[in-house]
């Protein structure tokens, strides 16, 4: 065991419910980032899973810490590291519902904060944008109104936005990566 | 391509755009006053003397002419906006604004010419206006508790208390020039300033920076409850310098000052903590005014106790108030604002082009920095003038102020040059095209 490894790391260790390895979620064309967290979402209390990267993975730790998961990074080797996400028994699974949603269609990723209350929505909206691989390059953002406050930062982290269309419900941004 | 978006429940919550525009408008104005009536009152403001006269018209050229349409306008529009709530019809925001405007030029004038009339029926105007924002604001400010700043509910509550105790004085003040009725004018003018500035507009600005700073640093809000104990200690400490002052108890007066600083303090260190954990990569050249002004409050909360602790003489009083309202207050509005106003803009641009201006670009960046290094300047020189009683280096400063306050003004006028610009080059919105709003 690793110095200051939490005692939750050993049993996910045993008995994990799934094993990913980031190599092979990029290579069959998957959105590592939602792959994840919907990974992480399906565990149940208790329950934890394993992640193995290149590359401490820590925007993706930064954002399943504050939707409550438990994460712990072990680097075994040159770029292969070992992440352990585990839901803590204590939370319930309503309790880490606020969070932003994700979802695939024809359309692409969607990632929608709209249920969040401000102004959680411009805020998860970049935490999970920072927390995007390279490979995700273009995002459908739904969030409440209008992000005005949102646009500079965006560009700031080199996204391009268009807005497509608005709903009763809310706003969606195209967002895709710069070229540039 | 389509390009289209509605502003996403978002039209409801912008008032007409005459109504921010007139009243940020005043307020812009008002600063230009603010500044060069103080050069007027040079003299006085260096002996520290009260009554009618320009001292008196600079300080409520700042406070009704300046904070007040500010805080009414961002009461109106912007918190409709941070907390998705609909705003207030725009024929109330209009009423709003002449009354507040009215009473302000009718008072700030009355006290500059000493013209009692005037100042008494500039306050009856203003009481009127007053009463109708209140009422706005406290359905606004209930309302958005769901936001996360239910502190902010707290602190306008405590605000309203000190600041209807404070206008109570205020009348009794302006009714005494003609009939007097109180044995002690200084004393209750001294209670009604402790009680409206460092009471009053205190709070509002303690409980209405816990959402605008986050909001333009895109952080998280203090967490709920935590700016309770810097709300009750601010209350407190203005209830303890009213109480002192109207009664003549010097030591009351003290504890007072020293529950502000520690307000101001705990104030301080929760929306620093908040900014620690923003999102927004660089803070803009606001927070530099931003944290000037919290430095200028715990300075002029500082010399207030040197003067009645009797460490620093008591025609400093004049310093006091020109650190708090011309350096405090006017440094945190204008840090506010210089973000708020092209935010406002690029809200309406949603509301009516094809495209969405970015804020970062509906505004000419030039009149801001010189409007900060004159700001700065003129808040120095203004205090070392009254320090060393050097009545032209107070009036360089006022004029030094004066100047960025016009700098402001073409920075103001810049956003809208820029906002109608952007509105020609991308023309009106067309109709939507669609998008899957929900997971299949």
């Amino acid at each position: 065991m690793s110095e200051g490894q939490p005692s939750w790391v050993a049993a996910v260790d045993a008995a994990p419910v799934v094993e990913h390895r980031l190599a092979d979620i990029v290579s069959g064309g998957g959105s590592p980032f939602v792959v994840l967290t919907e990974s992480a979402e399906a565990l149940a209390a208790g329950e934890g899973l394993v992640l193995i990267a290149p590359f401490h993975p820590q925007p993706l730790c930064r954002t399943l810490n504050d939707r409550g998961f438990e994460t712990w990074a072990e680097q075994l080797g040159e770029a292969l590291w070992r992440v352990r996400i585990r839901r803590p028994p204590a939370v319930a699974d309503g309790a880490l519902s606020s969070g932003p949603r994700f979802w695939f269609d024809a359309q692409g990723l969607h990632l929608d904060v709209r249920a969040l209350p401000p102004p959680s929505p411009m805020i998860e909206a970049l935490r999970v944008l920072d927390g995007l691989s390279g490979g995700e390059d273009s995002v459908l953002l739904h969030t409440p109104q209008f992000p005005v406050h949102l646009l500079p930062e965006l560009e700031d982290r080199g996204w391009a936005w268009e807005d497509v269309t608005g709903t009763s419900e809310g706003a969606v941004l195209r967002l895709s990566r710069d070229a540039a | 391509m389509a390009i289209n978006l509605p502003l996403g429940g978002a039209a409801q919550r912008l008032l007409h755009p005459i109504v921010p525009g007139a009243l940020f408008g005043f307020a812009v104005l008002a600063h230009v006053a603010a500044w060069l009536l103080l050069g007027w009152a040079a003299p006085e403001v260096i002996a520290g003397q009260g009554g009618p006269g320009p001292a008196l018209a600079a300080v409520h050229a700042v406070a009704v002419g300046v904070l007040l349409p500010t805080v009414a306008a961002a009461v109106m529009q912007i918190l409709p906006v941070a907390t998705l709530q609909g705003a207030p019809p725009a024929w109330i925001g209009l009423i709003v604004f002449a009354a507040l405007a009215g009473g302000a030029v009718l008072l700030i004038g009355g006290f500059a010419v000493v013209t009692l009339p005037m100042v008494q029926g500039g306050a009856l105007v203003m009481a009127a206006g007053l009463g109708l924002f209140l009422v706005v604001a406290v359905r606004l400010t209930w309302g958005a508790r769901r936001a996360g700043p239910g502190d902010t509910v707290k602190a306008v509550g405590g605000a309203l208390v000190l600041l209807t105790l404070a206008v109570g004085l205020a009348v009794v003040l302006a009714t005494g020039y003609a009939h007097p009725i109180l044995p002690d004018r200084a004393a209750a003018a001294g209670a009604h300033a402790a009680g409206a500035l460092f009471g009053g507009i205190g709070l509002l600005v303690m409980g209405f920076s816990g959402i605008l700073l986050p909001m333009l640093a895109v952080a998280e809000p203090p967490p709920h409850g935590s700016a309770r104990p810097a709300i009750a200690t601010a209350l407190l400490g203005a209830l303890l310098a009213m109480g002192g002052s109207l009664f003549g108890l010097p030591v009351l007066v003290g504890a007072g000052i020293v529950a502000g600083l520690i307000a101001a303090g705990l104030h301080i260190w929760l929306m620093q903590r908040a900014l620690a954990k923003r999102m927004r990569r660089r803070l803009g050249r606001e927070f530099h005014l931003i944290r000037l002004s919290w430095g200028l409050l715990v300075l002029a909360l500082l010399t207030a106790l040197g003067i009645v602790a009797g460490v620093l003489p008591d025609r400093l009083e004049g310093l006091v108030v020109v650190l708090a309202l011309h350096g405090w207050v006017l440094s945190l509005l204008t840090g506010v604002l210089q973000r708020i106003l092209p935010f406002l803009a690029s809200m309406h641009t949603v509301r009516a082009c094809a495209k969405a201006a970015v804020v970062t670009r509906l505004g000419w960046a030039p009149p801001l920095t010189v409007h900060a290094v004159c700001h700065a300047g003129a808040v120095a020189l203004v205090a070392a003038g009254i320090v060393v009683e050097i009545p032209l280096l107070v009036r360089g400063g006022a004029i030094l102020g004066a100047v960025g306050a016009v700098a402001f003004i073409v920075f103001a006028v810049s956003v809208v040059a820029l906002t109608l610009r952007h509105a020609r080059a991308v023309g009106p919105k067309s109709s939507p095209v669609s998008v899957s709003v929900g997971e299949s």
